[in-house]
């Protein structure tokens, strides 16, 4: 081999030497790619520092990594700014995993399977674990000896192990507030022990010390001592004194709990306590015989309901075998019953099903719960079925409601449903309504927060019809408002509730136009208007309401008869179920046409909507006016009317072709009888207020008349023009309408050389005829004309 | 007035086509619902059929005494009450009535 080809050989190899390490990082970069491990901005200050780093798996990013650096390289250590790890959905919950403890049981049989590396040190500034506060940790390894070391500013930890001889110890203390923030006091542990394959061993023991809750002085210790050994391991807890558990409530072990068991579950265990709080008090006591079998049971009082509950079966690993947990709550209004099925309560799902069943009053309810975990949460569904109590008939509630309880929170599901069936309340039909929660309702110490969609489908009674409603509700806890919305009225109500415990309380706020479609239980017909109202009221097993309401515009009929430019404001009240209204100011009418116009109509008004009581009473009519100092309706006793300045020009003006001239007022009393559909009058007297003038008008009847009979042509003559100094009416009506009049008329004849003229007649008219006819002029010529 | 007990001759009459496809004459008989001296139908045992019928039929009645009302210009529960008093003596013999005292009584 020459010298040349010697060279170039060497050349060869060291180029392929000086490949290979380039080769290996290509290779591991390849493999750590294809494990989807990405990297972002590599870089070198005074070492390799790699900005960021994420691990996915299955489209989740399950760690994240901020500024690794390489800060030695022999031995190797490394610091990251801060680690994130994700709860990424695993395997196991796609595809079933073995059971929880047989993973366990078979690690610890093992042996501890640490990889292989060389000497090394990592400090990770900021640990981020799902449900853990931020931890800083450091694990490090030298000669197969390993060490993980976590703190934070409530507490710290270490966990050794020396992977050639197993030996292990761990020690650690956390202040209980880093549990819970309401949790005081502060826990020790300490550990030690070996794992080698096929072997651990070990004993651990806890002492918490002054452990209670934040609002409350109790205090007290507690140890919990375990010892491991073979597969097999035995607890013993204690507690010094009751132990404070919050709301008031304390727990007191009356013996120490002992278990024992193996990795695949509880052998034997035995647990006796005492829960007393401000709303009773229960014990819950544990057992099992010798064939591993437990037996719960537990008894107790609480805020008036006794309870009782027990349950007889095996505590495995794998899951709870037995019979159904079976839970009786029992009060004066409340009967429920709670049976759990125990066969669902396995690995891996951990389901439940339990199915309820009782009586609130007289109302009779069922239905079922669903419980499973899903992500550290859980989750389920409650059905249920309830009457509601105050319905007659009907009104059953079927309830679809997914709950969730998420970080110490209990939440009913978006989508919830609850239907009310139709129902009768009394002799009034209630349709069907449903409620539905659009997002999650929040359920808390004082109840439900949220908001609900109502849909209305409306109320029928025999006389009325409330149409279909639609609107929101929010809740917060025993507080509540309803926005209700009527869109075949154009209604607005909105209502306020508060719960207690002797009933509700709130306010009420509603505006409405007013038409003919809410007459129809009225006694006349609403044709235009505006109705507002507002007040407050109470719910005490009777309703009571007090506030006040305004109408505006208001147009009403009672068959032809046109009220109309109606105005009135009044105080409401609901007491023992009759509803009063007292006005606040005059009752106003612009019009009121009942054949003869009568306007500015005012009074003061007070009803129970079964009698009326006017005040002051007001009214123009014919060029006059009438007043009363009151007007009960309906009446038995005859109330006096004044009829003052009455035009008789207006009473002519009446007729579209009068037969007579009359000018000059007359007035006087009418004292009238209300009935509940008539008018009597009585007793009614009219004068003339001044002088009156009277002119019979050339008509073709009149003169027809005169040239048949003389002696009618005389009266006639005689009473053609009169200048009247002396009218007087005496008036009875009675209740079909007829009016009698005795009148009499003195005056004299100016076109006979002021002749004097007496003159006596009687008349009887149909005055509800009368009014609707408006041929007042024909009515009072025909009499005349008749005398003869 | 001849022109309004025309009228209500026609009601009446209208009513009872009325019973027949509405089953009126089945709830009478039944003794769910009767007739009442305001000359609407009342509801004697609640039933949700039977508040149903009733408001339906009470709205058609309702409708045709406010226009009978007009056309002979009285009010509504004037042509109402005489309606009723008719609808009274027409009720069969077994049938709740309404007294006038509010009381339900089996004709």
């Amino acid at each position: 081999m020459s010298g040349l080809q010697w060279l170039r050989r060497l050349y060869r190899w060291l180029t392929l030497l000086l490949a290979l390490p380039l080769l290996a990082i290509l290779l591991l970069a390849i493999v750590a790619y294809a494990n989807g491990v990405r990297v972002q901005g590599l870089d070198w200050r005074d070492g390799l520092v790699v900005a960021g780093w994420q691990w996915w798996q299955n489209d989740c990013e399950a760690a994240r990594g901020e500024q690794l650096r390489i800060v030695r390289w022999r031995p190797i250590a490394l610091t990251m700014d801060r680690l994130t790890l994700t709860d990424c959905p695993s395997d196991a919950e796609i595809h079933p995993a073995p059971a929880l403890a047989d993973t366990l049981a078979d690690t610890l049989a093992a042996g501890a399977a640490l990889p292989w590396s060389p000497t090394f040190q990592l400090t990770v500034g900021e640990l981020a674990l799902p449900d853990w506060p931020p931890l800083a940790v450091t694990v490090e390894q030298e000669a197969h000896r390993w060490r993980v070391r976590a703190s934070h500013p409530a507490g710290e930890a270490t966990v050794a192990y020396d992977h050639g001889s197993g030996n292990w110890t761990a020690r650690g203390e956390v202040q209980a507030e880093a549990i819970r923030p309401d949790l005081r006091g502060q826990l020790r542990f300490e550990g030690q022990g070996r794992w080698l394959a096929g072997h651990f061993t070990g004993s651990l023991q806890a002492l918490g010390q002054q452990l209670g809750y934040q609002d409350q002085p109790h205090r007290a210790d507690a140890t919990f001592e375990i010892e491991m050994a073979d597969q097999q391991w035995q607890l013993q807890a204690a507690l010094a004194a009751p132990l404070a558990l919050g709301a008031g409530w304390r727990l007191e072990a009356r013996e120490a709990l002992r278990a024992s068991g193996s990795w695949a579950g509880v052998d034997a265990a035995s647990l006796n306590l005492w829960a007393e709080g401000p709303e009773g008090n229960l014990a819950l006591v544990l057992d099992t015989d010798g064939a591993g079998e437990a037996r719960v049971g537990l008894t107790g009082q609480v805020a008036g309901y006794r309870l009782t509950g027990n349950w007889r079966g095996r505590i495995q690993a794998a899951g709870l075998t037995g019979e159904p947990a079976a839970l009786n709550v029992a009060g004066a209004n409340l009967e429920l019953a709670l049976r759990v099925p125990v066969q669902t309560v396995r690995a891996p799902a951990w389901a439940a099903e339990a199915s309820f069943s009782g009586r609130y009053g007289n109302a009779p309810f069922n239905g079922t719960i669903t419980a499973r975990p899903a992500r550290g949460d859980w989750q389920g569904m409650m059905r249920g079925q309830f009457r509601l109590p105050f319905y007659d008939q009907g009104g059953q509630i079927d309830a679809a409601l997914p709950w969730q309880y998420r970080d110490g929170q209990w939440l009913l599901g978006a989508d919830g449903r609850v239907a009310v069936a139709q129902g009768l309340i009394g002799k009034t039909l209630i349709q069907p309504i449903s409620i539905t929660a659009s997002q999650p309702l929040k359920l808390g110490e004082t109840g439900l927060v949220g908001a609900v969609k109502i849909d209305a489908e409306g109320v029928t009674a025999a006389r009325w019809v409330l149409p279909a409603a639609t609107g929101q509700a929010t809740v917060a806890g025993r507080q509540g408002r309803v926005r209700l919305q009527v869109p075949q009225w154009r209604s607005d109500l909105n209502l306020t509730a508060v719960l207690d415990d002797a009933g509700a309380t709130g306010t009420v706020k509603i505006a409405t136009p007013l038409s003919a479609g809410m007459s129809r239980g009225l006694g006349f017909t609403l044709r235009r208007g505006q109705f507002s109202g507002e007040g407050s009221w109470q719910w005490r097993d009777r309703w009571r309401l007090q506030g006040t309401m305004q109408v505006n515009d208001l147009v009403v009929n009672w068959g032809d008869i046109i009220a109309s430019g109606g105005t009135g404001a009044a105080r409401v009240r609901l007491r023992d179920g009759v509803l009063t209204l007292t006005s606040t100011r005059p009752i106003a009418l612009a019009a009121l046409d009942v054949g003869t116009p009568i306007r500015n109509i005012r009074m003061g008004l007070a009803t129970d909507l079964t009698t009326w009581r006017a005040t002051d009473v007001y009214a123009e009519v014919l060029g006059g006016y009438l007043q009363a100092p009151a007007l009960h309706w309906p009446s038995k006793s005859e109330q006096p009317v004044e009829i003052r300045r009455i035009d008789l020009a207006e009473v002519v003006r009446l007729h579209s072709s009068p037969v007579v001239e009359l000018e000059g007022r007359v007035g006087g009393v009418l004292p009238v009888r209300l009935g509940q559909d008539f008018i009597v009058a009585r007793g009614g007297r009219l004068a003339n207020d001044g002088p009156l003038a009277l002119r019979i008008l050339p008509s073709a009847g009149a003169t027809a008349m005169g040239q048949a009979n003389q002696a009618v042509r005389l009266a006639l003559e005689t009473l053609s023009s009169l200048n009247i100094h002396e009218f007087q009416a005496d008036l009875d009506m009675a209740r079909d309408g007829w009016l009698d009049g005795k009148v009499t008329i003195k005056g004299v004849n100016p076109e006979r050389g002021d002749l004097p003229v007496v003159f006596n007649y009687t008349h009887r008219e149909n005055m509800l005829d009368l009014l609707r006819s408006l041929r007042i002029g024909d009515e009072v010529s025909r009499p005349v004309m008749n005398r003869q | 007035m001849k022109t309004m007990t025309r009228w209500l001759a026609i009601l009446l009459l209208g009513f009872s086509s009325l019973a027949l496809g509405l089953d009126l004459d089945t709830a009478k008989g039944q003794g769910l619902v009767g007739e009442q001296p305001d000359g609407y139908l009342g509801v004697v045992q609640a039933t949700p059929a039977a508040v149903e019928l009733a408001a339906s039929i009470n709205a058609q009645r309702r409708a045709a005494y406010e226009r009978i009302a007009r056309e002979n210009g009285i009010p509504v529960a004037q042509v109402a009450t005489l309606a009723g008093q008719k609808a009274i003596e027409r009720t069969a013999r077994g049938s709740y009535v309404r007294t006038p005292g509010g009381q339900w009584i089996r004709k």
